[in-house]
């Protein structure tokens, strides 16, 4: 491992589901501190690549490596204090206050027999605190509404204060408010703490705000460029396969249905 | 998505686990546990005072009391003791593998493989044999259910609800061999076999297997619970927090199943403890395994050993199966606590 490898590197990767191909030959390096985002149809794999690129399934071809290091030669504890992985949807199987529940972060960075110590209580209510939910600390997780708990398992992943993180739509069950506020607190940690990020998108204005090269998955193909490049008028009406144009200007831009 | 959370009554939670806290209430149930024993000893067709148990512990006083205390109620308290703790203990880790709260220590047909093996070692008239082959067939039904789920999931791994669905079948298909087995058994053997179905401790005297069962298996949960409070979170998200899955799920289940197939063999088949224990002990104590599992443990043992010695006074000189007890208590007890326990349940 060294500073200089890219904190995510996969060659050749080849994603299938069954008889189905959703992509292959698929190079991608992710930086510190930059922000890439994978975008397509419904069913495109979005999915599957994050889940892949965590190391959740084997891909059907291709190499991953963090940090440098092939993700073959790194045991989970030494995977998970690498990378982060936010799920699409969390469920709640049983009773489990807030704080717990973004304490469980702190578990690759506990030794086997360790109690979390008052540092760990403090980093998991700072990472509540960021998404606004320190003072839900002690009411039980599943007396909270879906925006509330995606921002309790944005704060468990903050917690872990992985190098790499791979979330599955950060942003879904979130308004709009909560959208930016949380997603303008993830790419400030990225940062500040140089950290990378992957993330699935289906809102385009967020790609737009947030993304430094896109990720364009569909019809068993990806492809991959600088976000001002991929995601015009003419491409994205291509990936989507529906016309769209582009409303708004600057950070606030996003494409729409024409 | 709107916000309805403050519609909900404000649940708040136990506070968090740590080391003092699991010390205390370890100690707490542990108390409680000495306590149910006292009682096991005292009480009976011979009532004994708390002074003369405690001379007969020490092999003093008369030899009645003697005999009764350290070879007739100590070793039938302590039985239950270690079969109570291995159900709730084997409840607890199937609920967290499983992620519902609903698995019990039987739903992979273990208590089912376990029965049709004792059963025909009954009817074939080889008592010497049943013990072990409801130790054989508990393990072996676990395998079976384990390669039946496993074969037909195809590229994908296993998942939880696959596994459930083929235990509870392959379940139903044990009951059908039991019901079988009774209908074939002659009227003589019929009441022993049913005592040996509902879960019967009268005839448990060596409580020295599921005690070194109850004791490595503990020992070997408790290693593993921080890495269960991960798992009960979804084994996708465990996995990305360095918990080498496929191995704790694969040693979890070896553990329930050897759990319940010691349980099993020297108490038979006794429902509901395994179900009922963990669920409730989560409810008052929270999820974190490092709490839950010696507090199951304790609580799961108190409870049999209670239920047994009603067993065996409630209607003396007539002794009832256990599992009768069990289930005439736990029921309304267990309704109770869900209704009251509310949102927190």
């Amino acid at each position: 491992m060294t500073g200089a490898a890219p904190l995510l590197s996969c060659r050749g990767l080849e994603l299938r589901v069954g008889a189905r191909t959703l992509c292959r030959a698929l190079d991608l390096d992710v930086a510190r501190g930059e922000c890439v985002a994978v975008i397509g149809p419904n069913g495109a794999g979005k999915t599957t690549l994050i889940a892949t690129l965590a190391g959740l399934r084997p891909p059907a071809a291709g190499t991953i490596a963090y940090a440098g290091t092939p993700l073959g030669e790194l045991t989970p504890r030494e995977r998970a204090r690498l990378r982060g992985w936010l799920a699409q949807d969390s469920v709640d199987h049983f009773p489990a206050s807030v704080l717990e529940t973004a304490l469980v972060g702190r578990h690759p960075h506990l030794s086997r027999y360790a109690w979390e110590s008052a540092d760990d209580v403090d980093c998991a209510l700072a990472a509540l605190e960021r998404f606004g939910m320190a003072a839900f600390a002690e009411r039980d997780v599943r007396t909270l509404s879906g925006g509330e708990r995606r921002r309790v398992a944005l704060a468990a992943l903050v917690a872990q204060a992985p190098a790499l993180m791979l979330l599955d739509e950060p942003s879904s069950h979130l308004d709009p408010g909560h959208q930016i506020a949380a997603q303008d607190t993830i790419a400030a940690l990225a940062r500040s703490a140089g950290s990378g990020i992957v993330m699935a998108l289906h809102e385009l204005h967020l790609a737009v705000r947030y993304a430094d090269r896109i990720v364009a998955l569909a019809d068993g193909a990806a492809e991959v460029g600088p976000a001002a490049e991929m995601l015009t008028e003419a491409r994205l009406s291509r990936l989507f396969r529906t016309p769209l144009v582009a409303v708004g200007s600057g950070r606030a831009r996003t494409f729409v249905p024409a | 998505m709107p916000d309805h959370s403050h519609n909900l009554p404000a649940a708040t939670t136990r506070p968090r686990a740590t080391l003092r806290r699991a010390l205390f209430v370890t100690g707490a149930f542990a108390l409680a546990a000495c306590a149910a024993v006292a009682v096991a000893l005292a009480a009976g067709s011979v009532p004994i005072d708390a002074i003369t148990i405690v001379r007969a512990l020490t092999g003093e006083g008369t030899d009645t009391a003697v005999t009764i205390v350290r070879e007739l109620r100590l070793p039938r308290a302590l039985a239950a003791f270690a079969v109570g703790g291995l159900l709730a203990y084997a409840g607890a880790l199937l609920q967290v593998l499983l992620r519902n709260p609903l698995a019990d220590p039987y739903v992979l047909g273990i208590s089912g493989g376990a029965a049709v093996a004792a059963l025909s070692a009954m009817l074939a008239g080889a008592a010497a044999l049943v013990m072990p082959a409801a130790f054989g067939g508990a393990l072996a039904s676990t395998l079976i259910v384990f390669g039946l789920a496993r074969a037909g999931s195809g590229e994908t791994p296993w998942s939880a609800t696959r596994l459930l669905l083929t235990g509870i079948v392959v379940a139903a298909g044990w009951g059908a061999l039991i019901a079988l087995l009774l209908s074939i058994a002659p009227d003589a053997q019929v009441k022993g076999m049913l005592f040996w179905l509902i879960g019967d401790l009268s005839t448990a005297s060596a409580p020295l297997l599921p005690w070194v069962v109850l004791a490595l298996s503990l020992v070997a949960g408790m290693v593993l619970a921080r890495d269960l409070n991960v798992l009960s979170r979804g084994e996708d998200l465990a996995s990305t927090l360095g918990v080498a899955v496929p191995r704790v799920t694969l040693a979890m289940h070896a553990l329930a199943a050897l759990a319940t197939a010691a349980a099993v063999t020297v108490a038979g088949s006794i429902g509901f403890v395994g179900l009922i224990v963990p669920h409730a002990v989560r409810m008052f104590i929270g999820n974190d395994h490092r709490l839950l599992l010696p507090a199951a443990v304790l609580a799961g043992g108190t409870l049999l050993v209670l239920a047994d010695t009603l067993a065996r006074t409630l209607v003396a000189p007539i002794q009832l199966p256990v599992g009768v007890v069990t289930a005439l208590v736990g029921v309304p007890a267990f309704l109770f606590l869900l209704t009251r326990g509310g949102a927190r349940g």
